[in-house]
């Protein structure tokens, strides 16, 4: 069996890579990629929350699905399936978006933090990991949301389509689409380069089954290293990146769009660790599974999309001022319900 | 003896059908599924067997494959 799967590095490198080159063109800092704000930015667009200043059709989402989906129908492997589970999944989603705005990042933004000096993020990734355990070991204990069923063509076709028609409403910005002219969402590499690299991730992510999540989860359970290669790839390629262009700022403090409060920043990443190994793969995993056909990782990202108005609408995200009593409160709730889904599906018969 | 690789629709029915075969004295092992192999649940049983061992799969198997060097035979998929 082969120890390295050099494709999963050379997306990781690549992913990483792209970060850089978006931050530099115009993202966020530390934000080259990130699912959760991403998603949390294309809800605000769409009106589902009224943070002003986390407003933006994020490209990057359209082409990572529409990059998965071209990858997946090349290869012959878009499938349209679904039925395991859903409206847990949907509040699964929910919940692993909580966590992720209360540390404030997908797993996939956790690594390019780190390649840019934020120990913060070396705090929430071992609430990652330590949350990627509680997983684990339910998993061994016969956890399971039940099996997927083949659903046909137009089912699995539903996230692309839906990305189709968020790009359009970013190219045609009608008056109800909001635009953020302050704040992260206004800061954005252009359109067609984030468009493009968004589907040179997504297509590479489908190739490689590039999973934050599956990285650590297979090392645990299996002693397999191959995904968590790619997982470490992403942050060396990040480091040299930030290095090359200056980016690279070594602390806790003055960290761009980051908080220091320690525990919960743990806490977050460790309800996205749990609930990512319950739903199968981390953020951009559900995004890469709806573009190439599931319709439970579609209904996952949608639950993500909610959770994310949920928490600017009730104030539960964190900001560079540290997290909110609302979130620290959602964040608890958020174990609460991953715990009774976990104990809940485990199976007997294991 | 042979090699199989046993897929599945859930994690769950892989953990059944690889703690059936080890229970059966069949030298049988969780893993990730190799990537040419994908689906749902990422989960794979590799076992060595004089025959495929349809008879020990947990019902939500996907396809059963025979390993011949480095690459994957099929041999028996559970129809939906």
């Amino acid at each position: 069996m082969k120890k390295v799967n050099w494709l999963v590095v050379a997306a990781g490198l690549v992913v990483g890579a792209a970060a850089v080159l978006l931050t530099a063109l115009g993202n966020p800092g530390n934000m080259g990629f990130c699912i959760a704000c991403f998603l949390r930015d294309t809800s605000g667009a769409l009106g589902l929350h009224s943070a002003g200043m986390v407003q933006y059709i994020r490209p990057e989402i359209i082409g990572i699905v529409l990059g998965s989906l071209i990858a997946a129908l090349g290869f012959k492997e878009f499938k349209g399936r679904g039925g395991s589970s859903p409206a847990l999944r949907f509040v699964l989603g929910m919940f692993v978006m909580i966590g992720a705005l209360m540390f404030l990042g997908c797993p996939l933004r956790m690594m390019i933090r780190i390649g840019g000096g934020d120990l913060n993020a070396i705090v929430g990734l071992v609430g990652f990991v330590a949350g990627i355990f509680i997983g684990t070991l339910f998993l061994k204990k016969g956890f399971t949301m039940k099996r997927a069923y083949n659903l046909g063509t137009l089912e699995g076709s539903v996230m692309p389509a839906i990305v189709v028609a968020l790009l359009i409403l970013l190219i045609a910005a009608p008056s109800f689409i909001h635009f953020s002219t302050e704040g992260p969402g206004s800061k954005h590499a252009p359109l067609i380069a984030s468009l493009v690299v968004g589907l040179i991730v997504g297509g590479l992510a489908q190739r490689s089954r590039l999973c934050t999540v599956g990285g650590i989860r297979d090392a645990m359970m299996f002693k397999d290293f191959k995904l968590l290669y790619g997982f470490i790839a992403v942050i060396i390629a990040v480091i040299i990146g930030n290095l090359i262009t200056g980016n690279f700022n070594l602390g806790f403090e003055g960290q761009p769009v980051a908080h220091t409060d320690g525990l919960w920043n743990a806490l977050g990443m460790a309800l996205v660790g749990w609930g990512s190994v319950l739903l199968g793969g981390c953020p951009l995993r559900q995004l890469i599974l709806a573009g190439e056909g599931s319709a439970d990782s579609t209904i996952t990202v949608l639950g993500m999309m909610v959770g994310a108005a949920l928490c600017h609408n009730f104030g539960l995200a964190s900001s560079a001022n540290g997290p909110t009593q609302n979130g620290m409160i959602a964040v608890v709730i958020g174990f609460v319900v991953v715990a009774i889904v976990s104990f809940r599906n485990v199976a007997k018969e294991a | 003896m042979n090699s199989y690789i046993a897929t599945f629709h859930t994690h769950f029915s892989a953990q059944c059908t690889a703690r059936a075969m080890m229970k059966a004295g069949i030298d049988a092992k969780m893993a990730p599924v190799p990537r040419s192999l994908s689906t749902d649940c990422g989960t794979c049983v590799r076992y060595e067997a004089a025959t495929p061992l349809a008879e020990l799969m947990h019902t939500d198997y996907d396809t059963i494959y025979a390993v011949r060097g480095g690459s994957y035979c099929e041999l028996q998929k559970n129809e939906e």
